[in-house]
């Protein structure tokens, strides 16, 4: 009981890893593409940075906590795995994107 | 710079290292076929705690004080993609690693009492993502540093 109840965790957690690294990219290109999204954060939040942080947490923790409810037999090897590869993905977008806009592309 | 944004400064820098050093740690324990889970998922917490510092001291220093007289600064040198490319991707990037760092616990503590050859390996190599995450984010700090 103890131990799939703990299952659940690691699932829902790795899974609100996934959907926060993909809000993350797109917020963070998002903000720096569209000069309104970045104007709200900092309006909100005081600093677009706290803005953006403030935003992951909370969706890390929603999806956590929603996501331990769902009653089934998680795979979590696999779980693990797409974590892996969808933060890879979004750090290589988050990198290239400032590679980019370094080199004045975008 | 005010001594408490050094001492915050201070924390980050060596909170981060130490957490990124834990995650080596776990990476070669979880390298091995019977790892003592006990002790990596002792580690795997401290790590994130670690990391939760980090974030909360780096926070203080960069919205009060980098923005406004470093980022100027690192703009006019000679090397100004230390902050366009370098401080950008790592401020941005570093904000998973503490979410990594808690789903690396977790399995973890779940290995203890579930031993999986199959969830150690992907744990593995989701540590070993972290890692170079982490890795990158430190060298890039220094980089950001040396620029000034």
């Amino acid at each position: 009981m103890m131990n799939s109840r703990l299952a659940l965790w690691v699932r829902s957690v790795a899974i609100a890893t996934i959907l926060t690294s993909i809000m993350l990219a797109a917020l963070i290109v998002g903000a720096e593409e569209i000069p309104a999204l970045k104007n709200w954060l900092k309006l909100t939040f005081y600093h677009h940075w706290l803005g953006k942080s403030v935003l992951a947490l909370g969706l890390f923790t929603i999806v956590s906590l929603a996501l331990r409810f769902k009653r089934d037999t998680p795979r979590l090897s696999r779980v693990i795995m797409v974590e892996a590869i969808v933060v890879i993905l979004s750090a290589c977008i988050i990198a290239g994107f400032f590679l980019l806009h370094t080199l004045k592309i975008v | 710079m005010t001594t408490t944004l050094a001492t915050l400064l201070i924390i980050h820098v060596i909170g981060g290292v130490i957490a990124i050093g834990m995650h080596n740690v776990i990476l070669m324990h979880l390298l091995k076929k019977a790892p003592n889970y006990v002790f990596v998922s002792r580690l795997a917490w401290s790590s994130a705690g670690l990391f939760f510092l980090s974030w909360v001291t780096s926070a203080y220093y960069y919205v009060t004080y980098y923005g406004s007289a470093v980022k100027p600064r690192i703009l006019a040198g000679a090397m100004p993609a230390a902050h366009t490319f370098f401080m950008e991707t790592k401020e941005h990037i570093f904000l998973v690693l503490p979410f990594l760092a808690i789903s690396i616990a977790l399995c973890t503590m779940y290995l203890r009492s579930n031993p999986d050859d199959d969830l150690r390996k992907s744990t593995a190599f989701l540590t070993f993502v972290a890692l170079v995450i982490g890795v990158a984010t430190a060298a890039s700090g220094v980089l950001v540093s040396g620029s000034i």
